[in-house]
């Protein structure tokens, strides 16, 4: 700004208005005012009088009579390191040349700096003599400033793209051509040669999967669809191999709104993608884990059950282990004072004098108890782990009926009708015949024993593949599989049933239904203990129309004959 | 007709079986029966009775009847001895499926019945001779 009054005004106007708004409006015109006009004449090669035009005032800060009264002022104005060009322009104009206009500094009146750009103008006489020379002094300041921030801007841009590990295009989309930068080349692999300036040299590194849909991106973007661009595609590096790159651009239009130019960068996200792939492997291979951890449990949980499975059956095994060990030791101190009973009672009876019915009576169930006792203890005995195994090739079918007659009397006794419907040419079945047949006798007894109003024992037997009867299916048939070779033994009563809340007790030792004195509660503990000894398998369940059926079943003898 | 008596040694280190087997088998009228509840006697004993048969026990103090039946056999003039084992170390159901036999010799279950014993005597020293029954 200028603030030094008006020096030369023109006195009509100022009646009119007021100092202050002449004074403002001089300054006003001042400050629009960049350029004046300077004449130097020139005697002999050297400038001998300098008139500054009107204008000096704005540009320099000084007048022209300031100019006048001082011969040196324009020269001690100019800035010390560029006096030099400026001397040197002014020879060049002296020895009648036409130098080209030169932009240098001077210091304005009020102390700060100034472009300015000098543009002489030689006049010469007809001889050619120079004899003055006009000269245009623009002030340029504003344009300089504008340059300078124009090239700090530049320089600042390119230090940031050369910092920056991104790439940088810029496309024109009148003439498609791209300025892609070093880096961007650089992070395909190429150098600053390899890559066309054209449009078409982005599409050809496309990856065909990408590249509709990058095609479709920048079209949505540049037809407005979308706000910004922001594009994850993937380009070919140089050698063959794919980069991940993030394009993000932004898009300049004309007057119409037509794009005309586009710009952008590009990271690469190669390691990121190949980070998220590594995480989404490992997340898949995490759910993976977990389905195989999930499996595990289940196997475990399985796995726990059949444990509990078999701890039940080994506290069962323990128990019969224990009541076996304990009747082997107590068996022989017991025989001895029942066998002294035993005679005692025979003697007692053989010297009954007189016919005394009760004394004789009395006896009798004294040694029914004795042979009680001693069921008891032969019971206890085949509990016992330590008994012998000794398994032969046997005909079920005869074991039956020899079964069967070894308790003829009790049948007879017993008012029971025997059915027996045995397959002819039955498998030959593997076992030991006296435990077998021990089977045999406490399940024929049991059923005596519940027929108590007699009725029909039915015994069958079958030889199948395992699996063919549909009836034996549940856990405790277990240890067979579909096709092993089984021979089957029914036998069935028609007696009472077995309650079904006791059914799944049936086989422990000492637990028994029948009244106190008939049953030891050992029979069938026996029975399923040899059956497991044979690795068969026992199955006692309700008949339909009443009474009861086991099923014993036994893996038959292949390809064996007896 | 051989009308003497048949002689049984019986040992057993429980005397009362040995006493009631002694008054049963005689009251038959068919045996003589000499007890003996020490094992380690058993074959001092049998020189003197001169036993037709020997009932014995097998699970005894000092001498088993297992290794008292050896030293029988071992001796010229009791080789042919029958000689019938009464334990209660094995069962009725094992000695029916040995048909009463166990390691070669006969077996006779505690607990058995007259019947049984009078049964077993007659199979090995044929039937008696002066039976008292009608």
């Amino acid at each position: 700004m200028v603030h030094e009054p008006p020096r030369r005004v023109r006195g009509c106007e100022y009646a009119k208005q007021g100092i202050a708004d002449v004074e403002q409006r001089y300054a006003r015109l001042l400050a629009s005012v960049t350029d004046y006009v300077y004449t130097v004449v020139v005697s002999q090669g050297r400038p001998v009088l300098t008139s500054h035009g009107p204008g000096c005032e704005a540009v320099t800060g000084y007048t022209s009579s300031e100019f006048d009264a001082e011969p040196f002022l324009w020269h001690r104005m100019i800035y010390h390191d560029d006096r030099p060009a400026v001397s040197a322009q002014a020879e060049r104009v002296l020895k009648a040349e036409t130098p080209s206009p030169l932009e240098h500094r001077i210091i304005h009146k009020d102390g700060r700096l100034r472009w300015i750009r000098n543009t002489p103008l030689p006049h010469k006489d007809d001889q050619g003599r120079l004899i003055a020379y006009d000269g245009l002094v623009s002030d340029i300041t504003e344009r300089k400033r504008a340059e300078v921030a124009l090239r700090q801007s530049q320089e600042r841009l390119a230090l940031v793209i050369q910092g920056s590990s991104d790439g940088v295009w810029d496309w024109d989309l009148t003439t498609n051509e791209v300025y892609f930068s070093t880096r961007w080349k650089s992070m395909l692999g190429y150098g600053e040669d390899e890559v066309g300036n054209h449009l078409s040299a982005w599409e050809r590194l496309l990856h065909p999967d990408d590249r509709e849909r990058a095609l479709a991106c920048l079209q949505a973007y540049l037809i407005g669809q979308t706000s910004t661009y922001e594009l994850e595609h993937r380009l070919q590096h140089k050698d063959g191999s794919y980069r991940w790159i993030l394009s993000r651009g932004v898009v300049l239009r004309d007057a119409a709104s037509q794009p005309v130019r586009m710009a952008g960068s590009h990271v690469d996200m190669t390691a990121r993608k190949q980070a998220e792939e590594q995480l989404k492997q490992a997340y898949a291979e995490l759910s993976q884990n977990e389905a195989a951890l999930k499996a595990a449990l289940q196997k475990l949980q399985s796995a726990n059950q059949e444990l509990q499975t078999t701890q039940f059956q080994l506290i069962q095994a323990a128990k019969l282990e224990s009541v076996g060990t304990l009747a082997a030791g107590v068996a022989h101190e017991v025989k001895n004072p029942l066998q002294t009973i035993l005679l005692g009672l025979e003697y007692l009876a053989n010297n009954l004098t007189g016919g005394n019915d009760n004394t004789r009576l009395v006896l009798d169930d004294m040694r029914d108890a004795v042979t009680r006792a001693n069921t008891i203890i032969r019971e206890l005995l085949q509990l016992s782990a330590a008994t012998e195994f000794e398994p032969k090739a046997t005909d079920l079918n005869a074991l039956v009926e020899r079964s069967l007659w070894l308790i003829h009397n009790e049948i007879i006794a017993s008012q029971i009708t025997v059915v027996c419907k045995l397959e002819p040419d039955l498998r030959p079945v593997r076992l030991d015949r006296s435990k077998v047949e021990q089977v045999f006798i406490n399940l024929f007894i049991n059923a005596l024993q519940a027929m108590s109003q007699g009725g029909v024992l039915t015994v069958t037997t079958r030889h199948c593949r395992f699996g063919e009867d549909l009836n034996l299916i549940g856990p405790v048939f277990s240890q067979f599989k579909p096709g092993d070779p089984v021979v089957i033994t029914d036998v069935q009563d028609t007696g009472q049933s077995i309650p079904e809340a006791v059914l799944p007790r049936i086989f422990d030792p000492f637990f028994t239904t029948k009244p106190t004195g008939v049953g030891t509660g050992l029979g069938l503990s026996v029975v399923k203990k040899i059956m497991d000894l044979h690795d068969g398998a026992i199955h006692i369940r309700n008949a339909p129309l009443g009474g009861v059926v086991a099923t014993l079943l036994l893996r038959a003898e292949i390809g064996k004959n007896l | 007709m051989n009308n003497e008596k048949k002689r049984i040694l019986v040992v057993d280190d429980d005397a009362s079986i040995t006493r009631l087997l002694k008054l049963n088998l005689e009251q038959t009228g068919n045996y003589l029966v000499r007890m003996e509840n020490i094992s380690t006697g058993a074959l001092a004993a049998a020189e003197e009775f001169r036993p037709h048969l020997i009932l014995l026990d097998v699970m005894m103090p000092d001498l088993d009847g297992g290794n008292l039946a050896a030293r029988f056999q071992a001796n010229p003039s009791w080789k042919d001895l029958p000689l019938v084992f009464l334990t209660a170390a094995v069962t009725r159901e094992e000695v029916r499926a040995r048909h009463g036999m166990v390691g070669g010799l006969p077996f006779l279950a505690k607990p058995v019945n007259l019947h049984e014993v009078l049964r077993c005597l007659g199979r090995h020293l044929g039937p008696p001779q002066t039976a008292n029954t009608p």
